[in-house]
């Protein structure tokens, strides 16, 4: 396992064009980056997409990385703002074919693994779809600001400094996308036993 | 869950599960670096020295066009003292600007904010009450209208082409806050163009200086912004 300390050296050598540096870096960075980046666009295919995208504005930007710097929050804030281009492209795009059909909310990713039929399983299943159901209906400045906290266990002023906000402001963002999804899944729960029964 | 009405402490957010699936335990597939070259940190440096030099001059060529004011030898202690404030508001934008912070992500958002509003409302008490000993003009009055528009337009002649050049080695470089530090360059860049404009025009009314001498700050901070917000951003 990479700790921080040595994807700091491992950035700081990549900023001054040693090209070797960047497969430690992938291999570091890469995993954490696409779990952010599934937690905020629910699909693992425009997961995989982002994270593409954002090691190559990685690459562009190294020589502005700063000696000394933490390459982390540096990372989740180009994966953050690759994430909201997506965004921003896929609602013109929904605009512009929004007669075409349905806008495909996406299915859940299917489960894999020996565990994949057990009661437990597909009642985790049902409660991650309902999860992530709720975040993809959240404002995004509300549902970056939760994953970042909840998921990331990144604290309020490194999120704050992430997403270009103030702490106060990221605090009341993640809270509303708690309340939302407390509600949610207390529904969910609700339903359950008259459905079982 | 919590039971309904228990509040968690703030940030304890543990009782919302988690949506990652299984599948994403995998690694993802590897990833060869990227084969289009880009700057390392020293071709940056380079670049951004280069982009800063050039800005720096450049406010000295409209002045050497337009000429200093008539009779500025007169009220030397006057212009020095404004221009080491404007001087120093224009280091102070730049610097919020161009700072990497702690964490190399920039300077906080607040603390940029407060420096860019700050700066403006600064000029704007400085411009309408610190008049030259025996002025003709008063407090916010605007004087001759016709003498507007030529500050405005010098003003924008200074400061667009420095946030332009100051702001290219900037290109997708900023991973967050970057409408705001684009904003605070533009700030920096509007300080030059009050600082020509304190040199080249006599006019002694206090509502003059704010506005024909204050637009150019405000759009090239509006200008920096939308700069920010658009290409800085990576």
């Amino acid at each position: 396992m990479t700790n921080d300390g040595s994807l700091d050296r491992a950035m700081d050598r990549y900023a001054q064009g040693e090209e070797a540096a960047f497969s430690q870096l992938y291999e570091g960075l890469g995993p954490k980056l696409r779990a952010f980046l599934f937690r905020l666009a629910g699909r693992s295919p425009v997961a995989d997409d982002l994270l593409q995208e954002t090691f190559l504005r990685m690459h562009r930007a190294r020589g502005s990385f700063e000696p000394g710097a933490k390459v982390v929050p540096w990372a989740y804030a180009i994966a953050r703002n690759a994430w909201l281009d997506h965004v921003r492209s896929a609602r013109v795009r929904a605009k512009t074919f929004e007669r075409e059909g349905p806008d495909g909310a996406p299915a859940p990713e299917p489960a894999t693994g020996p565990e994949a039929d057990s009661e437990e399983a597909a009642i985790a299943r049902e409660t991650a779809a309902t999860v992530q159901s709720v975040l993809e209906r959240l404002p995004t400045s509300q549902r970056e600001a939760f994953v970042l906290l909840r998921y990331e266990g990144m604290s309020v002023e490194d999120a704050a400094e992430i997403l270009g906000s103030t702490p106060t402001a990221v605090k009341l963002r993640a809270f509303r996308a708690y309340e939302a999804l407390r509600e949610s899944l207390g529904k969910a729960k609700s339903k359950e036993p008259r459905r079982r029964a | 869950m919590k039971p309904d009405g228990e509040r968690p402490a703030f940030g304890d957010f543990s009782d919302i599960p988690d949506v990652l699936p299984p599948s994403l335990d995998r690694a993802p597939l590897p990833l060869a670096p990227p084969g289009r070259a880009s700057p390392n940190r020293a071709q940056f440096g380079q670049r951004r020295a280069l982009a800063l030099g050039v800005a720096a001059l450049w406010p000295l060529v409209p002045l050497a066009v337009w000429g200093l004011r008539p009779r500025a030898s007169a009220g030397l202690g006057f212009l020095a003292a404004q221009g080491v404030t404007w001087i120093a508001l224009l280091l102070v934008a730049a610097f919020v600007a161009f700072s990497g912070g702690r964490r190399g992500l920039g300077r906080s958002v607040r603390s940029i904010e407060a420096v860019v509003l700050g700066a403006l409302f600064s000029f704007l008490v400085v411009a309408l009450l610190w008049l030259p000993s025996g002025s003709a003009g008063g407090f916010a009055e605007i004087g001759p209208a016709s003498l507007l528009t030529p500050c405005v337009t010098l003003g924008m002649l200074v400061a667009a082409p420095m946030l332009l050049v100051a702001a290219w080695p900037l290109r997708r470089t900023l991973p967050s806050g970057a409408g705001w530090r684009g904003a605070a360059l533009g700030a920096a860049a509007g300080f030059a163009a009050v600082l020509v404009l304190t040199l080249h025009c006599s006019s002694t009314f206090g509502g003059h200086v704010a506005l024909a001498h204050g637009a150019p700050v405000v759009l090239a901070t509006l200008a920096g912004a939308a700069f920010g917000a658009r290409a800085a951003r990576c």
